[in-house]
């Protein structure tokens, strides 16, 4: 009997938990929620701002301040890096890494890097 | 108190509580059994809630997945009238009338209704809701749905077309793809509590599928270029409508499509059904001097003429089947070439009567006149091509320069387009490929050859021809300096109450650039334009603009031809 009442408290005991961990869940969803649709607002903007319709009437109409237009591809120019700084560039992040070799070894993962949201 | 009388008042405290007891095991036997049903699914019901998941609506994308048509979350609010009191009520209909700008008497009448729900506003903006959500006041609450969002606007609106309330497609690409782009609703059973307060423990769950999305030929960039100068030359000519199509001559992806007057796709509820129509593929109209390349196609084809070849153009007077026909200027002796290039109506009935209606009539079948293209889009007309069996006798020099045949825009830019192809009719094509939330390919629309209309050779001689109509002829305004551009301006007389006008045009230029190896092909088409009206004066400046903007923003994607090496300074 002592047994069966023990158990049923444990089990009770058990049920609160998981209720008090639900509503636990249900605070941080709606916290996690709020965050989801500041962002869902913030990327709506930015897909309003980077629109051809937006930039065009900001920087290619005549009334504009801007009053950018087209090049022809002559008047484009390209800036390249020269060949020998690529190298020099490549071998500086070789070198780092060799001097982090003993802090490599230690870690699990690579470097986190954040994602933005799909 | 003898013991008898004890006894007795004993017994009767002890019949009261076991009649107590046996109430209490009926009303038990009753509970467990005969209502244990009822009882349980009345449980159920107050403890589990079952949400319906809306699925995210696909996004549509231009060629370079810049989006023009994305899903954004909405709030809309809801009210528990019968969970508020006057003071509550009154106090809302105060708040909501300064933050939303609703009629007082619309909230009145929303908070008077003895229900558990009502609405007040749908799909309103974040910013707003949160604000709503700062007043608290007790009885309001929101559900959170999603909204379709044009980041564009009124770009490219007429194909895009809009989705409504519940998230369905109404027009345009949203109608036509709609079973692609909508997605199925999941389900979800979720545990609340006494308080009705949700508890994130989900007994069951069903997955919504999303949408695909939906990625267009359109190239977003090209489709403002055409947009802009469409709008210019429309307001400039104060026009009753105006429609222009940019399409890739070797794939028959169309790159931009636009009509006017044109609408907001965001308030597309406040815009005329007048405005929203997609002309460019539902109207059809009377071609004009633009149909010329047919007949042209023709004679070279048919090897019945060569560009050297004269023609009397009876200085400008030409009776044919009692009707006297009449050239804008008055020529004497044209060759074939100059016929097209200064688009003489005399010269080109004198070529078709050499050719026969039923050679012009055939080759105007080639070019698909009077037949539908088979773009992806909804509502596209034939157009009107007569049976030369049915023509009068006037049809002759009629058809040949673009009367009694009706064509659309959509048909004008193809037949410009397969004579740029080398003479390869393309299927024109809006959507590219539909692809799953992960980016896997659903479905593609590849390029599709549906007829070769004439030969490579005869394309190249009809192309130097229409490079000389631009040079030479009547559609100087739509040269470049950049690139050589081949082209044929087109004004023709609107039909009013069955006579044609003389005070109504149609205004247009159908072209392609650079006149060899051609990037894209292009038409413009300007409905009453005031107070000029010629195609060459109308339309090509508009056909100028798109094209000279157009050829520099697609070479900007190539490889630059100047590359500056930083180190040395030394350029190539």
């Amino acid at each position: 009997m002592l047994i069966v009442t023990a158990v049923s408290l444990v089990y009770v005991q058990l049920q609160i938990q998981i209720f008090d961990f639900a509503y636990q869940g249900k605070k941080r969803e709606k916290a996690i929620t709020h965050l989801l649709d500041t962002n869902s607002e913030v990327r709506s903007k930015i897909c309003l701002l980077q629109s051809a319709n937006h930039l065009g009437v900001k920087l290619l109409d005549e009334n504009s301040k801007a009053s950018l237009k087209f090049l022809s591809r002559d008047q484009i120019v390209q800036l390249s890096m020269p060949m020998v700084s690529k190298i020099e560039q490549a071998s500086t992040v070789k070198r780092d890494k060799n001097q982090n070799l003993l802090a490599n070894f230690f870690l699990l993962k690579s470097q986190a890097e954040a994602e933005p949201i799909r | 108190m003898n013991p008898s009388k004890r006894h007795l008042r004993f017994s009767l405290i002890f019949l009261f509580c076991l009649f107590g007891l046996f109430i209490f095991v009926i009303k038990l036997i009753s509970i467990q059994v005969f209502k244990s049903s009822y009882l349980s699914t009345l449980a159920e019901k107050q403890h589990n809630y079952f949400v319906e998941l809306e699925p995210k609506r696909g996004g549509i994308y231009d060629r370079r997945l810049r989006p023009l048509a994305v899903n954004v979350a909405a709030y809309s609010l809801y009210a528990k009238p019968r969970q508020m009191t006057a003071t509550m009520k009154k106090m809302a209909v105060e708040e909501l009338n300064e933050t939303l700008g609703l009629d007082k008497g619309y909230l009145e009448n929303r908070f008077s209704r003895n229900k558990y729900f009502v609405w007040i506003a749908r799909k309103l903006s974040f910013p707003v809701a949160e604000k709503i959500k700062a007043l608290k006041i007790d009885g309001l609450d929101f559900i959170k749905e999603s909204q379709r969002y044009y980041p564009d606007q009124s770009l490219a609106a007429h194909l895009i077309g809009f989705a409504g309330m519940d998230n369905k497609g109404l027009e345009g690409l949203e109608l036509k793809y709609d079973h692609y782009l909508q997605g199925e609703y999941g389900l979800s059973q979720i545990i609340r509590d006494a308080h009705n307060r949700e508890l994130l423990i989900e007994r069951g769950f069903i997955p919504p599928k999303n949408g695909f999305d939906l990625v267009l030929t359109i190239d977003e960039t090209i489709q403002y270029i055409a947009e802009r100068a469409l709008q210019e030359g429309f307001e400039k000519h104060h026009a009753q409508g105006a429609m222009i199509i940019v399409i890739d001559p070797k794939t028959g992806e169309i790159l931009a499509l636009a009509n006017r007057p044109t609408f907001d796709l965001s308030t597309f509820s406040a815009s005329s059904t007048e405005s929203r129509r997609n002309r460019a593929v539902v109207d059809m109209y009377e071609p004009g001097s633009v149909f010329k390349i047919v007949t042209a196609a023709a004679a070279l084809e048919e090897n019945k003429v060569k560009e050297s070849d004269p023609f009397f153009c009876e200085y400008g007077e030409y009776k044919v089947g009692g009707h006297i026909l009449h050239d804008h200027t008055k020529h004497g002796v044209l060759t074939f070439q100059q016929v097209i290039e200064l688009s003489s109506n005399i010269g080109t009935t004198k070529i078709a009567q050499f050719l026969g209606a039923a050679t012009v009539y055939k080759y105007a079948k080639l070019f698909r006149f009077g037949s539908p293209t088979g773009i992806n889009l909804l509502g596209e007309v034939r157009g009107v091509l007569k049976d030369p069996r049915q023509w009068s006798k006037t049809s002759i020099s009629a058809v040949p320069i673009g009367q009694e045949v009706t064509v659309t825009a959509l048909q004008l830019v193809c037949a410009i387009a397969a004579i740029a192809n080398d003479g390869v009719y393309m299927q024109p094509l809006v959507v590219k490929y539909i692809r799953d939330q992960e980016g896997q390919v659903i479905k593609e629309f590849t390029p599709q050859v549906l007829a070769k209309v004439i030969s490579p050779e005869t394309a190249k001689r009809l192309r130097q021809i229409l490079k000389g109509a631009v040079d030479n002829g009547t559609g100087k305004m739509a040269k470049i300096e950049e690139a050589s551009v081949g082209g044929k301006t087109g004004t023709a007389q609107k039909v009013v109450n069955g006579q044609y006008s003389h005070d109504k045009f149609y205004a247009s230029f159908i072209g392609f650039a650079p006149a060899e190896n051609s990037k894209i092909a292009v038409v413009v088409v300007v409905d009453e334009p005031h107070p000029s009206y010629y195609g060459g004066t109308v339309a090509a400046p508009i056909f100028r603009k798109v094209t000279e903007d157009v050829l520099k923003y697609l070479a900007t994607n190539q490889a630059p031809k100047n590359i500056i090496t930083l180190n040395n300074r030394s350029s190539q």
